[in-house]
């Protein structure tokens, strides 16, 4: 799986996703507002 | 500006930023898109869960820096700092995680919850996982993981 995760240098694949509060993310939209944004993956509830 | 991402509910997600008084967003993939466009889903947990993982994205939308973690190996994160401090004077800077990860042995009162989610919370199908943890710590303590 690892070869194929975005790679530095890479851009980042644009995505859409609900926040906690329901609202809409969008990451092109975020970066386009001059964030550099650090994204973090995490496991979750368990 | 920072944003976490996992396949918790949003219900889940406001629980966890409540109860933790996290001062940035959480973002709730519950449909697995996006670790599935980012290619960081890991099957053999919970149904499918994200691997650990972080990225920079800078404005015009490239990734500056990249960490792929595993449950029990992450990275130090005075790495990510440092690597934002030179961000802040240098936008160009590029960092692929290269440092030794923190290893993380669970102690006997993890494991013996680890126990109790996979009998009480139905968790039993993650045995896969929990069987090769101890394959995996060896594997790592003799440097035969390959992290990028």
């Amino acid at each position: 799986m690892k070869h194929n995760v975005p790679d530095v240098n890479e851009i980042a694949p644009d995505f859409t996703v609900s926040t906690e509060s329901g609202n809409l993310f969008l990451l092109s939209k975020t970066l386009a507002a001059g964030n550099n944004i650090l994204l973090v993956f995490y496991r979750g509830h368990w | 500006m920072v944003f976490a991402l996992s396949v918790d509910t949003p219900e889940q997600s406001q629980a966890l930023s409540r109860e933790m008084a996290l001062p940035f967003q959480l973002l709730c993939d519950t449909g697995k898109k996006v670790i599935g466009q980012y290619h960081l889903l890991n099957p053999n947990e919970h149904g499918g869960i994200a691997y650990p993982a972080i990225f920079l994205v800078k404005p015009a939308g490239v990734i500056g820096y990249r960490s792929l973690d595993r449950t029990a190996q992450r990275v130090n994160l005075g790495e990510i700092l440092d690597y934002l401090k030179e961000l802040d004077q240098n936008p160009d800077q590029l960092l692929k995680s290269t440092s030794p990860k923190k290893l993380i042995i669970p102690t006997a009162r993890t494991l013996a919850q680890i126990g109790r989610n996979m009998f009480l919370r139905g968790n039993r199908a993650d045995w896969k996982h929990y069987l090769g943890y101890p394959v995996f710590i060896v594997r790592t303590l003799l440097g035969k993981t390959h992290q990028k």
